[in-house]
């Protein structure tokens, strides 16, 4: 009888029964197949010791520990560099064009335009080199 | 957080508006957290995890659908992001001594020295015993025992069918209980 109601009842059931999933009606029918079944029976209690054990183990964060700013930090600093990056970009492309369109000689547009891609040359080349570095910095996620 | 409230908190950070977005953060760090530690093991990468979970969830605000309930795709995100996290090997569910930093569920005042050392001791068996499983029936039963969700709402956060969570929880208990018997801890 013992196999014959374990066999009747799924592990599914038996976990539905446990975590009070079940309708009055079901738990009835289980409960009954649990009378009939020892083997059954000990696997429940192993199974609702645990439970308890586990309900003990819940714990809470320790307070005013909250993660917001970090968060409002990453959550916001791309919009800024958006409109920082595309208000540079507007107001470099204005000097550039009223500069090319100066009444400045033609020598003193090219020595400046030489000196200011030298100057975007050098920093495009530092900025990619870090780029590169980043994937592979073990130190990236280190806060202080 | 009344879910109206939270439907209208929301819709405000859908239209972009990060201030609204922090009641949001309040109000599901702390079950956040707790999900995270049990899937992660340690303080430290749980909270990473939480932080990215967030992050992620404000990125992908836009597509959410607000007719349908914000706690379980926010805890969907957070179990893929520890998932990742684990996988990626920058932080493996580890061990450490967690009532140093976290503040435990308190036990009965009237225990005595020898039966808080009983409760300490039984817990660090639980964890490293958490710690051994595999990570679908670590999460199930994080979800189930340490956050008290219901069948519906795992099946919803783990995006399977509620059958199968009945399934994982018993695999679940019995290699815990399996491994529990291998440290030492015997049942009646």
């Amino acid at each position: 009888m013992n196999g014959e109601a374990r066999r009747t009842v799924s592990h599914e059931d038996l976990m539905r029964f446990l975590d009070g999933e079940l309708t009055p009606k079901e738990r009835a029918a289980i409960e009954v197949r649990l009378a009939d079944s020892s083997e059954l029976r000990r696997e429940l209690a192993i199974f609702r010791s645990m439970k308890e054990e586990l309900r003990d183990l819940s714990f809470v964060p320790e307070h005013g520990d909250s993660v917001w700013d970090r968060i409002r930090s990453r959550i916001t600093s791309p919009a800024g560099w958006a409109l920082a990056v595309a208000g540079f970009l507007g107001w470099a492309g204005y000097a550039t064009w009223s500069f090319v369109n100066s009444p400045s000689a033609i020598l003193v547009k090219l020595a400046t335009g030489a000196v200011v891609t030298g100057i975007l040359v050098l920093l495009a080349q530092v900025i990619w080199d870090r780029y590169r570095e980043f994937g592979s910095d073990p130190y990236r996620n280190v806060h202080r | 957080m009344l879910p109206d409230l939270e439907r209208e908190l929301l819709r405000k950070c859908q239209a972009g508006n990060s201030r609204f977005f922090e009641p949001i953060v309040r109000a599901y760090e702390r079950p956040g957290m707790r999900i995270a530690l049990g899937m992660m093991g340690n303080p430290d990468d749980a909270r990473d995890a939480l932080q990215n979970a967030f992050v992620k969830t404000w990125q992908s605000l836009s597509r959410f659908d607000l007719k349908r309930r914000f706690a379980p795709w926010f805890f969907q995100i957070l179990r893929n992001q520890c998932r990742d996290a684990l996988r990626s090997r920058k932080a493996r569910f580890r061990l450490e001594a967690l009532d140093e930093r976290l503040e435990m569920k308190p036990g009965n005042p009237e225990d005595g020295p020898e039966r808080r050392a009983e409760r300490k001791a039984a817990k660090k068996l639980l964890w490293k015993g958490l710690e051994r499983l595999s990570e679908d029936h670590r999460e199930v039963l994080v979800l189930k025992e340490i956050e008290g969700f219901r069948y519906g709402e795992i099946a919803r956060i783990l995006n399977v069918p509620e059958g199968t969570v009945a399934s994982r929880l018993f695999h679940a208990r019995r290699a815990l209980a399996e491994e529990l018997r291998n440290a030492g801890v015997t049942y009646p």
